[in-house]
């Protein structure tokens, strides 16, 4: 008979993530009496900064929110900015705008996949650990995290906090001189994209059976960046704008990072559910490499969120490379803005999920309220429901360090961005 | 190969800059025509820094230091870390990094130039100038 004993295990500081959290968890007589993820960064206020500042600002601003995924805030804003004021893009924008997206996520994600997540699988403690023992392997993902920041750099002058978007399009196109350099990196980086997939599909995860709700932005025809509607794998399928009649967020004591839940339901965003719902748009080559190893899609195993960043990985490299393919400088970079007064709604594909933005302008384009809802925050309720899960499976029973390992191994697992969530504070003001 | 690369390291705003201006004064001296040596600046690289270290021989690393008690010194390698850089979010700041490089034994020789910052976060007049007085003498001697 497995012996019930009382449990409790507090995580002050989770290493390896974005930012700062917590994670509490207490277990009696063989249940799991409280389990949080607590946040307690202070809330950043951001969309309060936004206020009153005019739209050429945007974007340089928004990027500030957070160093891994800049890229992502920007291309929120400007397509709810674009929106707003009525501002069409041609067809070079949006596909350029995608090669700058591709950047994001492969330096996003190799970092991920190589710095964070690798050592729980490989059990070690951190990445300078996990070097002695597979030096190719971290060396493979620096080479990859490196192209990644260069390709952000080629669009936005630098890959921290990058400054060439801009509402319309980029304030500068790169020559084609530098794009032809580009592309013969990217090709070269094929083989160690192809070798980083396979590692990823021999890795062995721990098995995890979940029913979750996968939302993600789904395109008519492409692997979905930075256009599509948003959909779930319940029947949701819904346009930027009908973001806020189906999805609630929520204030709990114990986060300053608000929770989302779809239809009163946590849910998950992210490379898993992407791949969980957009599997069909992804080139024949690489569906067929992902079922040759029996990955079943769609996935009900949270842990196969590092498999889908290795075939996201996969297809980005190649996917840039064939937009770059017979790249030209355009005549201008981006299109003539005009402001006018409206309401703007962006939702982008951030690494770790789905980014939505609301901008509401006034005549002379000048921000008048705003409101961001993170991918991080999104995950918050399906991380704790994960936790619950992948420890009872694990077994209450384990001693704690297996307990807590697990727990971080889980939570970890979703790269959370935790100074990305933290941008609300609701203040409730009683007078009486 | 390049034999030395002089990497100034920082946020180009603000007093975290201030390893941008020395390198920006020597990226059109005799030093740089020579040939041999590279300057360049990284905006917070994190592990990035290493593929910028990859092919050079030797490198000199340059940053703002806080709490410093010179103007501008050479500083070993733990001193450095601790003085030049927060740690990132995800824990992997110039330590960390210097520590995977080392890890993957990629490491080049490195020397280490901290710049003072003011209390107040400024860069100072003086830090920029003793640095640029330390880092020309340092050249002179590896130019032979």
């Amino acid at each position: 008979m497995t012996e019930r004993r009382d449990v409790r295990i507090e995580v002050p500081v989770l290493a390896r993530v974005e930012g700062e959290g917590a994670l509490s968890l207490e277990v009696r007589d063989g249940r799991i009496e409280r389990l949080q993820l607590r946040i307690y960064e202070p809330p950043r206020l951001f969309e309060k900064f936004l206020e009153g500042r005019g739209h050429e600002e945007i974007p340089d601003a928004v990027a500030r929110i957070c160093g891994i995924c800049p890229v992502a805030y920007q291309m929120s804003a400007v397509a709810a900015l674009e929106q707003a004021m009525g501002v069409g893009i041609d067809d070079w924008v949006r596909r350029m705008r995608r090669v700058f997206y591709c950047g994001e996520w492969l330096q996003s994600h190799a970092l991920h996949i190589h710095l964070l997540a690798a050592p729980d699988f490989l059990g070690y403690d951190s990445v300078v650990e996990m070097a002695k023992g597979h030096p190719d392997l971290v060396r493979r993902g620096l080479r990859l995290q490196a192209l990644g920041n260069d390709l952000i750099a080629l669009f936005g002058g630098r890959s921290v906090h990058p400054v060439g978007a801009c509402v319309g399009g980029f304030h500068h196109a790169p020559t084609v001189a530098a794009v032809a350099a580009m592309r013969t990196r990217l090709n070269d980086a094929q083989e160690d994209a192809r070798a980083l997939l396979d590692w990823a599909l021999a890795l062995p995860v721990p098995d995890s059976d979940q029913d979750f709700v996968s939302v993600a932005l789904r395109h008519p025809q492409d692997y979905a960046m930075a256009e599509g509607c948003i959909v779930s794998d319940r029947g949701l399928d819904i346009g930027a704008e009908a973001f806020e009649a189906h999805f609630r967020e929520l204030q709990v004591p114990h986060s300053t990072a608000l929770h989302a839940l779809l239809h009163d339901e946590p849910y998950m965003v992210g490379p898993l559910a992407r791949l969980n719902l957009n599997h069909e748009r992804l080139p024949e080559a690489l569906r067929e490499r992902l079922l040759a190893a029996g990955l079943r899609l769609p996935s009900r195993n949270p842990f196969h969120s590092l498999i889908a960043r290795a075939a996201e990985i996969a297809f980005i490299v190649g996917e840039a490379a064939r937009l770059l393919a017979d790249y030209a400088e355009p005549p201008l970079p981006a299109a003539a803005v005009t402001p006018r007064a409206g309401m703007g709604f962006g939702a982008t594909e951030a690494p770790r999920g789905l980014l939505w933005h609301r901008y509401e302008v006034d005549d002379a384009g000048h921000v008048r309220s705003a409101r961001i809802v993170p991918p991080t925050s999104q995950n918050q309720a399906r991380i704790e429901a994960d936790l619950r899960q992948s420890l009872e499976l694990l077994g209450l029973d384990q001693p704690d360090e297996a307990l807590r390992l697990r727990g971080e191994q889980v939570i970890r697992s979703y790269d959370p961005c935790i100074s990305c969530a933290t941008h609300f504070l609701r203040l409730d003001v009683r007078r009486r | 190969m390049t034999r030395l690369a002089v990497i100034g390291i920082g946020s180009p705003f603000g007093g975290d800059r201030i390893a941008w201006s020395l390198i920006e004064r020597l990226q059109h001296s005799r030093f740089a025509s020579a040939g041999g040596m590279s300057f360049e600046v990284s905006d917070r690289p994190g592990p990035a820094l290493l593929e910028r270290l990859s092919g050079a021989e030797r490198a000199i690393l340059i940053d703002a230091v806080a709490g410093a008690d010179e103007p501008a010194a050479w500083y070993a390698e733990d001193a450095f870390a601790r003085l030049s850089a927060p740690l990132s979010g995800h824990a992997i700041g110039l330590a960390e990094t210097l520590d995977l490089g080392r890890a993957l034994g990629d490491l080049p020789a490195l020397e280490l130039l901290g710049l003072r910052l003011q209390p107040d976060g400024s860069a100072g007049p003086r830090a920029c100038a003793a640095g640029l007085r330390l880092l020309i003498r340092r050249l002179r001697n590896l130019s032979g």
